[in-house]
C-alpha cells in the first residue's frame, strides 16, 4: 500500500445501539480496532455481527452512541459519505453487480476516489487473482461463489480504504478455497486494518490478533486472538457464561 | 411491394420518436423500479415551454429551447425532491400513484398556463420530401428520427463513460452495494428522474412539430411508447429502442394493410402478447446473477 495509507486508521465504537425500524439489535456494543489490526468477530448467528458493520456503513440507524474512525466521527453519516471517510466494507454474499463484466464491476468501486491509478490497482487486483484475470470481460454474474468473493475483496482493494470491514468471507465456499481468499487478503490489506465477521471461528483465529465474541447484540467476550484457540473458552464465550 | 417497403420507411421514421420516449419510461423503470404515468404531461409541458416562447412570444428557437430544457430539468429535479425522495423506497405502487396524481395536476397547469386551444406549429424544421428509390421519404420525420438516435446514443454514452452513468447503471442492478461502492443514492435517483425529462422533452417537440400543441397531445404516444418499453422488458434500454422501433413498422403495417380499427388497438394487443408469451419482453431478463 502507498505510505500515506499504511497502518490505515483506527475504528472506536462506543456503546453502540441500533437497529432496523422499531426492533434494536445492537445494545451497547463496544469494540476497538487499531491501526494496522485485524480483529475478528465472531459469534452465532443472529448476534447482530452483520447489522455491527452495516452501523459503521451508515445502512442501519444508531439511535446512541459513536462511532469514530481515525477520531472523527462516522455517526449519522450517509453511506456512500462513510465510503468517502476511507471505509470498504465487502458485504455478505458478495454483493457483485451481476451485469457487470469483472473489469467494469472493479471500476464501479472508484466511483468515490476518481480515475487516478485505476488502471494500477484493476492491474494489481487481477495479478492476485489470476482466475479473475482470466475472466476479466466475464459478466460478474457467471462468476462462481468463490471467484464472486475474489471480484468483492478486489472491489475494497480499488477503493483504497483506510480500514476494511468483511463480512462472511467463507461462506459456501470450499475449505481450500477459504484458505487461499485470506492468504490473498492478508497480502492485499497488509497493513490496512480490517475488521472480519466470520462464523468459522478457526479461520477467523488464525488471521486475526484480537477477538470479540459478540451474542444478542452484546459483546460477550473479548481478548487476543491466542486466548480463545482453545475451544472451550470459545464455547463459553458464545453461550455467554463469560463477562 | 413498394407499398410494404413505404410502410416500413414511415414505421421506422414513427418509431425513433416511440424509442425516445420508451427510454425515459425505461430508465425511471431500470433504476427506481416505477412506471412514471406522468411522463407524457412532463414532457408536454416543457414542450409548451418552447414553442411558447419560441414561436407565439416570437424571442426565437433557441431562447424557446434553452427555456424548455432548464424547464425539463427543473421538472425533473422537483419531482424528485418533492414526491420520489418524500415517499421513500419499499412501496413500488405508493410512487406509481403518485405519478398518477402529478399527471392530473401538470395536464391541468398546461391548461391554466397556456389555454386549452389547439395551436398549429411551424416547427424548425425542413419540410417537403424526397423520392428516394421509389420511396417517399417526408424530411421533417427523417430528421426526427435522426434528433431520436442522437438523443439515444447521447444517454448511451452518458450511461457507459460518465462516472454518474457508471454509478446509475450499479444502483440499477443492486442499489445497496451501490452505496457501498461510494454512490450517492439521492445522486442517482435525482440525475434519473431530470435525464428521463430530458428524453421527455425532445420527444414531446419532435411529435408537436408533426400534429399539433394541446393539452394531453403527447398521450397517445405515451400509450405506444409504454407499449414499446414492455415489448422490449421494461428494464432494457436497449430493448426500449428496438421495442420502439418494431411498434412503429407494426403500427405502420397495420394501417396500409388492416382495418382501422386493428391500428386502434394495436399497443393493447401487444401488451396482452407480450404479458401472455413472454413477460419479461424481447430483451428483459430475470438476471445474470446465481442463486
Amino acid at each position: 500500500m502507498a505510505a500515506e495509507t499504511a497502518g490505515g486508521a483506527g475504528l472506536v465504537l462506543r456503546g453502540v445501539t441500533g437497529g432496523y425500524g422499531r426492533s434494536t439489535v445492537l445494545h451497547g456494543v463496544d469494540i476497538e480496532v487499531r491501526p494496522g489490526q485485524k480483529v475478528a468477530i465472531l459469534g452465532p448467528n443472529g448476534a447482530g455481527k452483520t447489522t455491527m458493520l452495516r452501523a459503521v456503513s451508515g445502512l442501519v440507524d444508531v439511535r446512541s452512541g459513536e462511532i469514530l474512525l481515525g477520531g472523527e466521527p462516522l455517526t449519522g453519516l450517509r453511506p456512500d459519505q462513510v465510503v468517502a471517510r476511507g471505509v470498504a466494507h465487502v458485504p455478505q454474499g458478495r454483493r457483485v453487480f451481476p451485469d457487470f463484466t469483472v473489469v467494469e464491476n472493479l471500476r464501479a468501486a472508484a466511483y468515490t476516489r476518481g480515475g487516478r491509478d485505476v488502471d494500477d490497482d484493476i492491474a494489481r487486483v487481477l495479478d492476485a487473482f489470476p482466475r479473475l484475470g482470466e475472466r476479466s470481460g466475464i459478466r460478474a454474474g457467471f462468476l462462481s461463489g468463490g471467484e464472486q468473493q475474489m471480484l468483492a475483496i478486489g472491489r475494497a482493494v480499488v477503493q483504497r480504504p483506510r480500514i476494511v470491514l468483511i463480512d462472511e468471507m467463507s461462506l459456501g465456499l470450499a475449505p481450500i478455497l477459504i484458505k487461499e481468499l485470506y492468504g490473498r487478503f492478508e497480502s492485499l490489506f497488509a497493513d490496512t486494518p480490517a475488521v472480519i465477521v466470520e462464523q468459522n471461528p478457526s479461520v477467523a483465529l488464525e488471521h486475526c490478533s484480537y477477538v470479540y465474541v459478540l451474542s444478542n447484540g452484546e459483546v460477550k467476550a473479548s481478548g487476543p486472538a491466542a486466548e480463545f484457540t482453545s475451544h472451550e473458552r470459545l464455547m463459553q464465550a458464545y453461550a455467554g457464561a463469560v463477562d | 411491394m413498394s407499398a410494404f417497403l413505404q410502410a416500413i420507411v414511415n414505421g421506422l421514421m414513427t418509431g425513433g420518436v416511440y424509442a425516445l420516449l420508451a427510454l425515459s419510461i425505461a430508465l425511471i423503470f431500470k433504476t427506481m423500479d416505477a412506471v412514471n404515468f406522468a411522463t407524457a404531461s412532463m414532457g408536454a409541458f416543457c414542450a409548451f415551454l418552447f414553442f411558447q416562447v419560441g414561436t407565439i412570444l416570437n424571442l426565437g428557437w433557441a431562447a424557446g429551447l434553452a427555456v424548455a430544457v432548464v424547464g425539463a430539468v427543473l421538472l425533473g429535479w422537483a419531482v424528485e425532491r418533492g414526491i420520489v425522495r418524500p415517499l421513500g423506497s419499499g412501496d413500488l405502487f405508493r410512487l406509481v400513484l403518485a405519478t398518477m396524481g402529478l399527471d392530473i395536476v401538470l395536464n391541468n397547469a398546461t391548461q391554466i398556463f397556456f389555454g386549452s386551444g389547439v395551436q398549429n406549429i411551424n416547427a424548425p424544421l425542413p419540410s417537403g420530401g424526397v423520392a428516394v428509390a421509389g420511396l417517399n421519404i417526408d424530411l421533417t420525420r427523417l430528421v426526427i428520427l435522426g434528433v431520436a438516435v442522437a438523443g439515444a446514443i447521447v444517454l448511451g454514452v452518458v450511461l457507459r463513460y460518465t462516472n454518474l452513468g457508471v454509478g446509475m447503471r450499479a444502483y440499477a442492478q443492486d442499489p445497496q452495494a451501490a452505496t457501498l461502492m461510494g454512490v450517492p443514492a439521492r445522486t442517482v435517483s435525482r440525475w434519473t428522474w431530470i435525464i428521463s425529462s430530458l428524453l421527455g422533452l425532445i420527444a414531446a417537440i419532435m411529435v408537436a412539430s408533426v400534429s399539433v400543441l394541446s393539452v394531453g397531445f403527447l398521450q397517445g404516444t405515451f400509450i405506444s411508447a409504454f407499449t414499446a418499453a414492455v415489448l422490449g422488458g421494461l428494464s432494457s434500454l436497449p430493448g426500449a429502442v428496438a421495442g420502439g422501433f418494431i411498434l412503429g413498422v407494426l403500427e405502420a403495417l397495420s394501417i396500409a394493410y388492416a382495418p382501422r380499427a386493428v391500428t386502434i388497438a394495436l399497443p393493447v394487443l401487444i401488451i396482452l402478447v407480450v404479458l401472455l408469451i413472454r413477460p419479461a419482453g424481447l430483451f428483459g431478463r430475470l438476471s445474470a446473477s446465481r442463486a
